[in-house]
């Protein structure tokens, strides 16, 4: 033992140094090492639930966001849907107006062509049976009984269906014929 | 880091460097007997209320080492920062290597023998580390003997205190030169004292994690006693040869280091006699040599300590 250089006083103080060494280790290095590793890892780890949850939060956003721009657009082609089906709806209404009023105004301008015939056929009429009754006279000579004549000849008139009771115009017996 | 080209000009300029210096060490003090002993050399012995502190220059490299440990760890530690920088990250990287280290071993049980093994560790690295560093070999004192000369070629820089005691007798071929530093792990009490400390805790852990039950592992008669004599027998045998093994654990434990880095050092110093520039190689292999043997010691402490705990398994020795 002793040729080995081993001894009990310098094996003790060899003791001692290791023991030394290895509180002065636990209390300078493993003690602030392990508790900054464990408080960079609690740090990390919360770093990371706070980037998950960020993420989390804006893919929420997200798809709310592309929910609600959906909802709007199919909202909005509702509307526009209903809007057309207004628009075409008015459109045909007031085509269909337009057309009533169209015939309408077709109607009273037929009316009146009508009532301004009725009324040219009406003084032709009271014409003829006036220039008939003078033309008459200046053939007889005489002055006729009015009443008699007039009658006489409407009743000519009748007969000849010159009539002014709204039927067809048959001012001549050609007329009539074609 | 491999990679990077600038680390490899600093690790060969220190490895060329450390070389040149051990290769004068010899040359100079060619008239010193050169100094190959088992036993740490005594530096100084001061006499202090009666008692003689004989103080080995072992002894002072292991201080040496304790001392830079501190120090590096005082100011990596002092003030922690959340994102570090500098030396609080290196020493963190070692500590968090150590930690993942023991996990790989230990698994669950890793932080219970984590400070132990991680001491050793580092107390190792560092001790054998600075035994390395350059130009600590050929300081040292000389004992000389009643009439002796100082031999030629060394230069004396003081006379040591008449308080100092010489150990060299009379009748021996020559003066001894005790350098100051001395790699720490050359010194078998101190080899001795990390294996007694990692062997006692190994059994003081098997005993927490089984209680009396881990005695069993030495002394099993339960199958002997049932009247299984076949059986009995080879149990009792097998605890004798685990009784056998925690014992030759100390002596493997304390000799593994010891033989490695004495056997590093005298490698260097009879290559420098050899030829000049031989030591190059070997200087290599001993920086390598000096964080294996850190890290064998410290991974076999967990390996043994986790077989301890772990409930009856083959507590076969693992080398």
């Amino acid at each position: 033992m002793d040729k080995l250089g081993i001894n009990i006083p310098w094996l003790l103080a060899q003791l001692i140094n290791v023991i030394l060494i290895l509180v002065l280790l636990r209390v300078l290095a493993y003690k602030p090492v392990l508790a900054m590793l464990d408080k960079r890892k609690k740090k990390i780890a919360e770093s990371l639930e706070y980037a998950d949850k960020v993420k989390a939060d804006a893919a929420a956003q997200q798809k709310e966001f592309e929910r609600k721009y959906e909802e709007q657009q199919r909202e909005f082609n509702v509307r526009l849907q209903s809007s057309q089906q207004v628009a075409e709806q008015e459109r045909q209404r007031i085509v269909a107006d337009a057309h009533e009023e169209a015939l309408k105004i077709k109607e009273s301008a037929r009316g009146e062509l009508d009532y301004e015939r009725n009324q040219m056929v009406a003084e032709l009429r009271q014409q003829v049976i006036e220039l008939s009754m003078l033309g008459a006279q200046r053939v007889i000579g005489a002055n006729l009984d009015q009443q008699k004549s007039r009658q006489l000849v409407e009743n000519f008139l009748n007969e000849v269906e010159f009539g002014g009771n709204g039927q067809k115009p048959a001012l001549t017996k050609e007329g009539a014929g074609a | 880091m491999l990679k990077n080209p600038k680390v490899w000009v600093i690790v060969i300029a220190a490895i060329v460097m450390g070389a040149l210096v051990k290769i004068f060490t010899p040359l100079s003090i060619e008239a010193v007997r050169a100094s190959i002993s088992f036993a740490p050399e005594q530096l100084f012995a001061p006499h202090i209320g009666g008692y003689v502190f004989s103080i080995s220059n072992t002894m002072c490299t292991t201080w040496i080492a304790m001392l830079i440990i501190v120090i590096l760890f005082f100011f990596g530690t002092r003030k922690m920062q959340l994102i570090p920088g500098g030396l609080q990250n290196v020493l963190e990287m070692l500590i968090e290597y150590l930690v993942g280290l023991a996990e790989s071993v230990a698994g669950h049980r890793a932080m219970k023998f984590f400070a132990i093994a991680s001491t050793i560790f580092i107390l190792l690295l560092v001790s054998n580390l600075i035994a390395l560093i350059p130009g600590f070999g050929p300081i040292g004192v000389i004992h000389l003997a009643e009439g002796e000369h100082a031999p030629q070629g060394i230069t004396i820089i003081g006379d040591a205190p008449s308080i100092f005691e010489t150990k060299h007798e009379p009748g021996q071929e020559g003066p001894i030169l005790a350098p100051f530093v001395r790699a720490p792990a050359t010194d078998l009490n101190l080899a001795l004292a990390l294996a007694l400390i990692s062997v006692v805790m190994t059994q003081v852990y098997g005993f927490q994690a089984q209680g009396a039950r881990y005695l069993t592992r030495f002394f099993s008669f339960g199958r002997l006693l049932k009247g299984n004599i076949a059986f009995g027998l080879i149990d009792v045998f097998v605890g004798i040869v685990e009784l056998i093994s925690e014992i030759m654990k100390i002596v493997a434990f304390t000799f593994r280091l010891f033989g490695n880095i004495f056997a590093g050092e005298i490698v260097l110093l009879i290559m420098a006699y050899l030829f000049l520039v031989l030591p190059f190689p070997f200087y290599g292999l001993e920086l390598f040599v000096a964080v294996i043997q850190a890290f064998v010691f410290a991974v076999l402490t967990l390996a043994f300590m986790t077989i301890a705990s772990a409930e009856h398994e083959a507590g076969a020795e693992h080398h």
